[in-house]
């Protein structure tokens, strides 16, 4: 396999040896797991049918918020607002049509126990199955952020020992449906 | 002659936003009012998209609309092509807001600060009642141009003598300097590799270059 052959060639061209031991476990990317078939169980599991729940739901930090320390500052709230998603949930423009959903209105992002609302954000630059909602706004509940009004993957991804990995970690990813707010 | 202008290279913003917060803090602007702005567009379709971070703001046009509209003349243009509010001439009829293809002017009525009725400390100690009712927009931060050059600094390569939003980007996207001087940093940016001007069908002489692929 010629994966990571050129890394190591240019590194040794500029006579860098000390991550040779790196390079040997080097993968681009790691093992493929059956993501899908997980939370296809899940909801199978919770009595529901994995097609009514055909979105994932991703999450993703802002450049702006960082880390959310800066979460209480207006002018970080304001600025933010500039990029795309800050709002709302980002959707795919073309999908939201089929969905009869416009830019701006109130949507309902929903697993088989839970639903939170959001404005549409719609967006070509993500796939039609994939539904983004950037940080963590709902929990960072400071006198400032509370009022933002956006949800956050967190209020969404259900508590499963199935869906929990070796470090009592798991995926940013949920399984969820998506509608127009009545 | 001197004519500043500004250079954003597309290929290098990524959208932080950090020229915007900067442009607000050194200018002191209230909530809403952001004269150094990003836009953050999209072109094409999934799955044939790209996304672009694009600054905006005053362009400070060689042939400007907005001060050939202002009635009362508080919008100026100087010799070195940095466009001028004189907020003390101002009306407030907003003519050049509306004339402005950039819409790079604001006008606030009330004063408004960043956690409601109340002015943090800074805001207080900053707070400037003539800018009330009036128009403003990107001055170039023409004050750091004119302090830096009367101590011999050169805008765009002195940090002093530069705009803020061009010391604190942080991908190196935004450069300023003179387009006259053929051997300036802009000059030579501009020699090197393709750009476009915003509008340049309008005719107005942006003074605010795009930067996009190398010749």
């Amino acid at each position: 396999m010629r994966v990571g052959q050129q890394l190591a060639r240019r590194m040794h061209e500029n006579d860098m040896h000390w991550w040779d031991a790196q390079l040997a476990e080097y993968q681009p990317l790691p093992v493929w797991k059956d993501f899908p078939k997980l939370w296809e169980a899940e909801i199978a599991r919770a009595g529901g049918n994995a097609g009514d729940f055909p979105f994932w739901l991703l999450t993703s930090r802002s450049m702006q918020y960082a880390w959310g320390g800066n979460v209480g500052l207006q002018i970080i709230h304001e600025v933010a607002g500039n990029i795309a998603g800050h709002g709302g949930v980002i959707i795919n423009a073309g999908r939201a049509r089929e969905l009869g959903i416009a830019d701006g209105d109130t949507v309902e992002i929903a697993t088989l126990s839970k639903n939170v609302h959001a404005k549409a954000v719609l967006r070509q630059g993500i796939r039609p199955d994939t539904l983004l909602l950037i940080a963590q706004f709902d929990h960072w509940a400071t006198p400032f952020a509370k009022d933002f009004g956006v949800p956050s993957l967190n209020s969404l991804v259900p508590m499963s020992l199935h869906l929990t990995d070796a470090t009592g970690s798991g995926a940013d990813v949920v399984r969820v449906a998506l509608r127009k707010a009545a | 002659m001197t004519r500043w202008a500004m250079i954003a290279d597309l290929r290098r913003c990524v959208g932080c936003q950090t020229c915007t917060a900067a442009c607000k803090h050194a200018n002191a602007t209230p909530p809403g009012v952001q004269w150094r702005r990003v836009l953050d567009m999209e072109v094409g379709e999934y799955p044939d998209v790209k996304r672009a971070f694009v600054p905006v703001g005053c362009m400070h046009c060689a042939d400007p609309p907005c001060m050939h509209v202002c009635p009362s003349t508080a919008t100026r243009q100087r010799a070195d092509g940095i466009v001028t509010i004189d907020y003390d001439l101002c009306i407030g009829c907003a003519y050049c807001a509306v004339a402005c293809p950039y819409q790079a002017r604001y006008k606030t009525d009330r004063a408004e600060f960043a956690y409601g009725a109340a002015p943090m400390q800074s805001e207080e100690a900053r707070f400037d009642a003539r800018r009330l009712g009036v128009a403003t927009k990107c001055t170039f931060c023409v004050e750091r141009i004119d302090a830096g050059c009367a101590q011999g600094l050169k805008p765009g390569i002195d940090p002093e003598a530069t705009p803020v939003c061009v010391n604190s980007c942080i991908a190196q996207a935004l450069h300023f300097g003179d387009v006259e001087d053929p051997q300036s940093n802009v000059s030579q940016l501009l020699a090197e590799n393709q750009s476009f001007r915003m509008h340049e069908e309008l005719g107005t002489g942006p003074g605010f270059y795009y930067l996009w692929d190398r010749k």
